[in-house]
């Protein structure tokens, strides 16, 4: 036999309505609205900024390794979050002209510094991992310290902020859309094209 | 081989509506026609089409192993350079590929010659896998085939059974079927496989290929901002890798079916470098670049295109005129040459093979007819038994 041997005929079917395969989606939102929920604790936390790691031992002499190691995570987990743009211009008008780099087939900013939290008696609290700030030089929001999902953190010559208590939560890599419609424009010049 | 008249079955416009096969009247005119049927001979198929079918899948993969490797033959089949690794990439480590459809002309008694290789964006799957396959069954029960007609069609099987492998490649991922917007026969074909792979247990998801996003991560999403990891594009690599997403395919962690390697064997490209590897195969016509001084000896032949679809921007030329040419909005980046070899006739029909793999499996025909030499978009469809 040549041919296929058995096709089943009521799954070629189209008239019958196939039933509804929403099920999977529904789920996912609803547990994308309780994560949410338990984001909004309100309680606070000092932090403190360095901008380089020479910041961070000068201020911390005792403490030279953890200093390293806070910014060499800070910086993997700022390639793994920081924003991606498609242009130059895009990142720059964000970012400015100097701190963009192009990687393959995208722009990104440098990170600019990190964050460390402070505990009550005001020492470096090594536990908490570092987080990675960018420095924003958006029109409304120019020489600001800025988180790899946009939050704000204050002018760039502060060093000592208050923050609320889950800034330090590690980013998962925010997925943003930057564009569609990058493929399907040749078939919009072509007549016919299929095979 | 032989075109025969037969009946067509009263029923088979409502049947058509009910399993959603809504292109066989294109235009005003019939695609699907069932008032005839071509008969093989089980040799004609199995010596004559299956064989030969597999055996130059083969030979056109040596042309692929030839060209990654060989930076002039990249330049030759015009992949432009940016993408050169990413396609020798995805050959060396065999990213896996789902179909192809080779056309052949075959009279039933020559051997079969090849005119070309669909194997980015082949269509007429649905057609071909299923409806062929519905009309056989109907007429044999109806009394009209004798019991023991059959047909070279296992592609609807093999479709299924090539997804359940793919599958277990890509645990956890559900598929992605992107195709053009505006297009009933594409997006006919996408929901066909759509079918075969869910019928494998693969989750689908339908996007077209128009509203795929980019984000900020470089991965490709739906409209439900979902990350795409495993596309099916019913959409020329060939026009991707000259559109703005292109580039971002390297590193987008989305396997692609077809794989970007396949952009050598959708190429006519192809067929110079296969006349010139395998010079003299019975299955194959010769064929040159156009500026090889060796195109001189062709006196009569057919000018393509390197990338062309349904029959656009094809000539005929004998002693150097142009006897007759179609239009089309292709050619811009160069022709081939290929030996005059016209099609058999039935009648007035001009009758065209489309050959079809799954993997590297000869799976099935496809009967196409045209009155004009040059089949077209609009050529009609023909089914076809063995007896």
């Amino acid at each position: 036999m040549k041919r296929s041997r058995q096709i089943n005929l009521e799954q070629m079917r189209k008239r019958t309505p196939a039933p509804a395969t929403t099920a999977g989606r529904m789920v996912k939102l609803s547990l994308l609205l309780g994560s949410g929920y338990l984001l909004t604790g309100c309680d606070s936390q000092n932090a403190q900024l360095y901008r380089t790691l020479s910041e961070c031992t000068l201020d911390n002499p005792l403490h030279p390794q953890q200093c390293d190691y806070a910014y060499r995570s800070a910086l993997a987990d700022w390639q793994q979050t920081a924003p991606r743009y498609r242009s130059m211009s895009d990142c720059a008008y964000e970012f400015g002209s100097s701190s963009c780099q192009q990687y393959n087939h995208y722009y990104s900013p440098n990170m600019a510094g990190f964050m460390l939290a402070r505990g009550d008696d005001f020492d470096i609290d090594f536990s908490k991992r570092a987080k990675p700030l960018g420095l924003s030089k958006t029109f409304g929001a120019n020489n600001k310290w800025v988180g790899a999902d946009g939050t704000l953190f204050g002018d760039y010559s502060r060093q000592k902020v208050r923050v609320s208590g889950n800034a330090f939560k590690p980013l998962k890599g925010g997925a943003r859309t930057l564009g569609r419609g990058g493929f399907g424009k040749t078939i919009a010049s072509r007549s016919s094209w299929g095979g | 081989m032989l075109r025969v008249a037969c009946t067509e079955r009263s029923h088979w416009r409502e049947q058509a509506r009910d399993f959603g096969f809504h292109f066989h009247t294109l235009y005003g005119e019939p695609y699907w026609d069932e008032s005839a049927y071509y008969q093989f001979s089980l040799d004609q198929i199995e010596r004559d089409l299956e064989a030969p079918t597999a055996e130059l899948h083969q030979m056109c993969l040596a042309v692929v192993d030839r060209v990654v490797r060989s930076e002039a033959l990249l330049q030759k089949c015009r992949i432009p350079e940016h993408y050169w690794d990413q396609v020798a990439t995805s050959w060396y480590t065999r990213e896996p590929s789902l179909y192809s459809r080779i056309d052949l002309a075959y009279d039933g008694h020559s051997p079969a010659k090849l005119y070309e290789n669909n194997a980015d964006t082949p269509t007429s799957l649905y057609e071909t896998g299923f409806w062929q396959w519905l009309w056989l069954e109907d007429q044999v029960n109806a009394g009209h085939l004798p019991r023991n007609a059959d047909q070279f069609n296992s592609l609807q099987e093999r479709l299924i059974r090539r997804f359940q492998a793919l599958r277990q490649q890509m645990p956890g991922h559900g598929l992605h079927l992107a195709c053009c917007k505006d297009t009933i026969e594409d997006r006919g074909t996408v929901q066909y496989l759509e079918d075969c792979a869910a019928q494998a247990g693969i989750t689908c998801h339908f996007v077209y290929i128009d509203d795929i996003g980019l984000n900020d991560q470089g991965r490709f999403t739906d409209l439900q901002e979902q990350p795409i990891s495993w596309l099916f594009k019913l959409y020329p690599w060939e026009f991707m890798q000259r559109e703005t997403f292109g580039p971002a395919t390297a590193d987008s962690h989305c396997r692609f079916l077809e794989p970007i390697w396949k952009s050598i064997l959708s190429n006519k490209a192809l067929l110079p470098l296969l006349w010139e590897q395998f010079p003299g195969h019975p299955n194959l016509l010769p064929a040159y670049f156009e500026d090889d001084p060796a195109a001189a000896t062709l006196h009569h032949c057919v000018r393509k295109p390197l990338f062309s679809r349904e029959g656009a921007n094809i000539s005929i030329l004998k002693d150097g005129s142009i006897q007759q040419h179609s239009p089309g909005p292709y050619g811009a980046e160069g022709y081939i040459l290929q030996a005059w070899h016209p099609l058999p006739r039935f009648g007035h029909n001009h009758t065209l093979i489309g050959s079809w793999l799954v993997n590297d499996q000869p799976a099935g025909i496809s009967v196409r007819e045209d009155h004009n030499p040059i089949t077209q978009d609009l050529s009609r469809f023909v089914p076809h038994i063995i007896l």
